[in-house]
């Protein structure tokens, strides 16, 4: 069903309430502080208006139980729904993070346990589990490498950065004031080893590596590569945003990586909330492990204990213990997949994608030739020739019933669509998808107009978004009551 | 318990559309010298009930029946609606809105909650969320650099800790040097040593702070003058605003903050909410997602993510921050919380939490105990108790009495705790 729903402030007066107040027993305390607050007004509504209000916003969105959702690079897997009942359980839900640690013996066996578990995974040495998001762990490992080379007294100021690599990745490195240094990736696709050898000597602290990286393939190199930075002296990072391929067929640590971030919510199937809470854990190299935020969790064989004495840590991330809830489900997922589990994970996400790779390639232009891990790249070469847009082809998903790709991404490829199934989607759902895309190529090429007009049968149609970041309009506007 | 959907016919009949005979010949770009011979060594899978079996045996001697601790999380009560809403599996499961014609849903309500956030603080805008406090304040300290090209920055004591632990951590990277004012005998930053502003390019004070003390924001403005230094200010509590000003009626460039208070768990810690708002000069220079307000083909109005241009995926090393989520979800949480209150509901129960714990530390006054600043607060506050060993009696009786900083206890009251409770917390330390 299309409907409308207003805004909450244009849902009549907004006097009444949906809040169980309790009762006040104790006496009223006056205060006649300079600091009382004036008037405000902010409208509010009883309990099942806004059940209605946000259920009815809800529908108009898509998310993983909808249907496929194959973003490139995000991992949207199936999130179990046992998870959302054990982030429930009242000793971990109502846990504070300042009560003592002999009352937090269960989430700390939960963050300790999930460090160990991650640690096998990656072959890492040390872990991290305070980094909120992927980001935030690139952004913890740069300030490592920043403090590492303090400590040696070596000023390295730059770090080099393949030019497929997420946005993040420079951004990250700026914020801890080393100088971005772009690698071009060969024609193939792949950063080389020779190139890397070119851009390193010892100004440089480091280079982050997305491997497998943001065109969908494995940096064969990536061995050599790391060997010829720490020739130089430098430190390798690792981006584990897709982690999921490698899943029980490598360990990181063994490629040479120094320090990395692993996306839970992607590769461990906690769910992204509509933007978040993710986390983005780090594993770590031992030369790496001093510099680690603090706290730390420990285990002295009888409790589990938060560990202050960090003397050379970079320090502490996040206000707490990172986002506790979110390692909690990760936790859970490695907990009932096993190794075995894990190991089918990476082998039939990459079984996915490679079959949507043959059976579409036909249809969409493939700008690189190397198989394909768990995520395939298109470009809109074939179709734009006619007109249509990678823009175009996305939103004839979306009238379809299908969310679209990540499209535009990485930039390095132009009108690029980067698709990643994840091991989740049954044959029956790949075929599915492979039957629209087909149709939105055909469509493109006797009626192409209607690609260029969708979406139609979504609750609203195409959208300006020129017009929003032309013109800022970042709040509504609620009249007061005075 | 496995997640896949194919049987092993399928996988044949995939291998064979593809040309491969195997699927570990779909890993033949990994060179065999880095391939795993054995299997990871992991705990074996467990069933759906061994794993909640386990979760609910380890979880079951965690957190207690009644906790005093605040110091940036509180105890506030959720609003069963809340997780019931949130568990829709179109908020849970749903992503970034990067596609606005399916994702109106996360979409309005984000720009629903920048608006309620923006009211709330009395601010001209609010991005769509942070990771979480502690990270949105260190984030507004260095846009504060960015804006004045300065590289020292005044923070006040009365900061959370953890907050300026925070910070240092983020200064270490931004090269930025801190400056820290002390606190008074009231528990208010003593604005006395304020370094010539000249070339500081910001002053963040935090009001409820660390103490629950409220501080004297109104001297800022007053102090920053014609220098070019940005006003940030920070909060733990926001539900303090419904009964104090908020950081707009001090003149505030930036308020910045924990917004957990709002409907969402404690959950040792995380996720919660980092709350960034800001005077719309900084629009262009401010970290994290926006939404905003347009339209469609037909002129119909919906919103999409704007100013992009901002972030990393396009700017990418002169982006104005690394941020590249939000936190979606605990979003819908507030906004949902802000609708079942609005201004009313939050006065109201600011003014029960303020009234509990002017109780509480009153009585705790009449036995004995000491504060430690003589400033006013909201629902949170400092004291040294007469005999403190009779706290032990408290946590036997599963009451965790405050968090303990030295000799003293701060202690948050908030509309969970009856007059029962706060009576039962003098007995038993021995109230008259």
């Amino acid at each position: 069903m299309n409907y409308n729903e207003p805004l909450l402030w244009e849902k009549g007066e907004g006097l009444t309430t949906g809040y169980s107040f309790p009762k006040e027993s104790v006496p009223q305390t006056e205060s006649n502080s300079r600091h009382l607050r004036d008037n405000f007004f902010l409208p509010s509504f009883s309990e099942p208006v806004v059940a209605r209000h946000f259920t009815r916003l809800s529908t108009w969105n898509y998310g993983v139980d909808t249907d496929i959702y194959p973003l490139g690079s995000c991992t949207m897997k199936y999130n179990p729904k046992i998870h959302e009942r054990i982030a429930q359980l009242k000793g971990f839900s109502d846990s504070h993070p300042l009560q003592d640690d002999n009352y937090s013996q269960g989430a700390l066996e939960i963050l300790y346990k999930t460090g160990e578990y991650l640690k096998e995974i990656t072959g890492m040495d040390d872990v991290t589990l305070q980094p909120a998001a992927g980001a935030h762990g690139e952004l913890v490992s740069m300030l490592m490498f920043k403090k590492y080379f303090k400590e040696r007294e070596e000023n390295r100021t730059t770090v080099l950065i393949p030019d497929s690599a997420h946005g993040t990745n420079p951004a990250s490195a700026t914020m801890c004031g080393f100088k971005v240094k772009v690698v071009p990736i060969n024609s193939d696709g792949y950063l080389m080893p020779e190139v890397v050898e070119k851009y390193m000597d010892e100004s440089v602290a480091g280079i982050m590596i997305t491997n497998p990286g943001t065109l969908g393939l494995f940096e064969p190199y990536i061995k050599e590569i790391c060997d010829i930075v720490h020739s130089k002296g430098g430190l390798v990072y690792g981006d584990g945003a897709n982690l999921n391929p490698l899943l029980g067929q490598i360990k990181v640590g063994d490629c040479g990586i120094d320090a990395m971030h692993i996306n839970l919510h992607k590769t461990f199937s906690t769910p992204h909330g509509g933007g978040g809470p993710g986390a983005g854990p780090v594993c770590v190299k031992k030369l790496l492990s001093d510099y680690l935020p603090s706290p730390g969790v420990k285990f002295n064989g009888t409790n589990y204990y938060m560990d202050y004495n960090n003397p050379k840590s970079i320090g502490r991330v996040h206000g707490f213990n990172g986002n506790f809830s979110v390692v909690l489900k990760a936790c859970s997922f490695i907990l009932s997949q096993g190794a075995e589990g894990l190991k089918k994970i990476s082998e039939v996400a990459v079984l996915n994608a490679n079959y949507v790779r043959v059976k579409l390639s036909e249809f969409y232009h493939i700008p690189y030739s190397a198989d394909s891990m768990h995520e395939v790249l298109f470009t809109d070469k074939y179709q734009k020739k006619i007109g249509i847009s990678t823009l175009d082809i996305a939103k004839g998903l979306i009238d379809r019933g299908i969310h679209p790709p990540t499209i535009y991404f990485p930039l390095v490829v132009s009108d690029a669509f980067l698709l990643e199934p994840t091991e989740n989607e049954s044959l029956k759902s790949l075929e599915h998808l492979i039957d629209i895309f087909i149709d939105i190529a055909k469509e493109a090429e006797y009626n192409s107009q209607k690609l260029k007009d969708a979406p139609t049968k979504s609750v609203i149609n195409r959208v300006d978004e020129t017009l929003a970041a032309r013109h800022p309009v970042l709040k509504g506007e609620i009249l007061g009551r005075d | 318990m496995s997640y896949i959907s194919h049987s092993e016919d399928d996988i044949r009949k995939m291998l064979q559309e593809i040309g491969v005979d195997s699927i570990s010949e779909l890993f033949r770009s990994i060179p065999e010298t880095l391939k795993l011979s054995g299997p990871l060594k992991l705990p074996p899978a467990l069933s759906e009930w061994e794993l909640i079996d386990y979760m609910e045996r380890i979880s079951s001697g965690d957190g207690v029946n009644k906790s005093y601790l605040g110091g940036g999380i509180y105890n506030h009560y959720i609003p069963s609606i809340i997780p019931y809403l949130t568990s829709r599996s179109e908020f849970l499961t749903s992503y970034t809105p990067y596609q606005p014609e399916i994702s109106q849903g996360t979409l309005q309500a984000q720009f629903e909650f920048q608006t309620y956030i923006s009211y709330l603080l009395g601010m001209d805008y609010s991005n769509a969320s942070m990771y979480d406090g502690a990270t949105s304040f260190a984030e507004g300290v260095l846009l504060s650099s960015r804006v004045t090209k300065s590289n020292k920055v005044v923070v006040s004591r009365g900061i959370n800790p953890n907050y300026l632990e925070v910070l240092k951590t983020y200064c270490f990277g931004a090269e930025l040097e801190i400056i820290e004012l002390e606190l008074d005998s009231s528990g208010k930053t003593d604005f006395s040593k304020l370094p010539n502003l000249e070339d500081i390019a910001s002053i963040s004070v935090q009001s409820p702070n660390y103490y629950g003390v409220i501080e004297d924001q109104d001297k800022i403005r007053p102090l920053i003058g014609s220098y070019s230094t940005l006003f940030i200010s920070v909060f733990t509590e926001i539900l303090s605003f419904g009964l104090y000003k908020p950081p707009g009626d001090y003149g505030a460039d930036i308020a910045c903050g924990e917004g957990q208070s709002l409907g969402i768990s404690k959950s040792y810690g995380g996720p919660s909410l980092g709350i960034f708002a800001f005077n719309q000069k900084y629009l262009r220079q401010v970290p994290g997602r926006l939404v905003g307000q347009t339209l469609d083909k037909n002129g119909k109005r919906c919103f999409s993510l704007t100013l992009a241009t901002r972030e990393q995926h396009i700017r990418r090393e002169r982006a104005t921050s690394n941020i590249c989520s939000n936190q979606g979800l605990c979003v819908v949480s507030a906004i949902i919380y802000l609708s079942l209150l609005g201004s009313e509901g939050i006065k109201k129960l600011a003014k029960i939490n303020f009234n509990n714990a002017e109780y509480l530390k009153k009585r705790i006054i009449e036995a004995g105990g000491r504060l430690k600043y003589t400033g006013e607060t909201f629902n949170e506050f400092c004291v040294e108790f007469h005999q403190p060993e009779r706290l032990k009696k408290l946590e036997e009786l599963g009451v965790i009495p405050g968090y303990k900083i030295g000799n003293y206890y701060l202690i948050a009251v908030t509309e969970k705790f009856s007059r029962k409770d706060l009576d039962e917390y003098i007995d038993v330390i021995g109230g008259s």
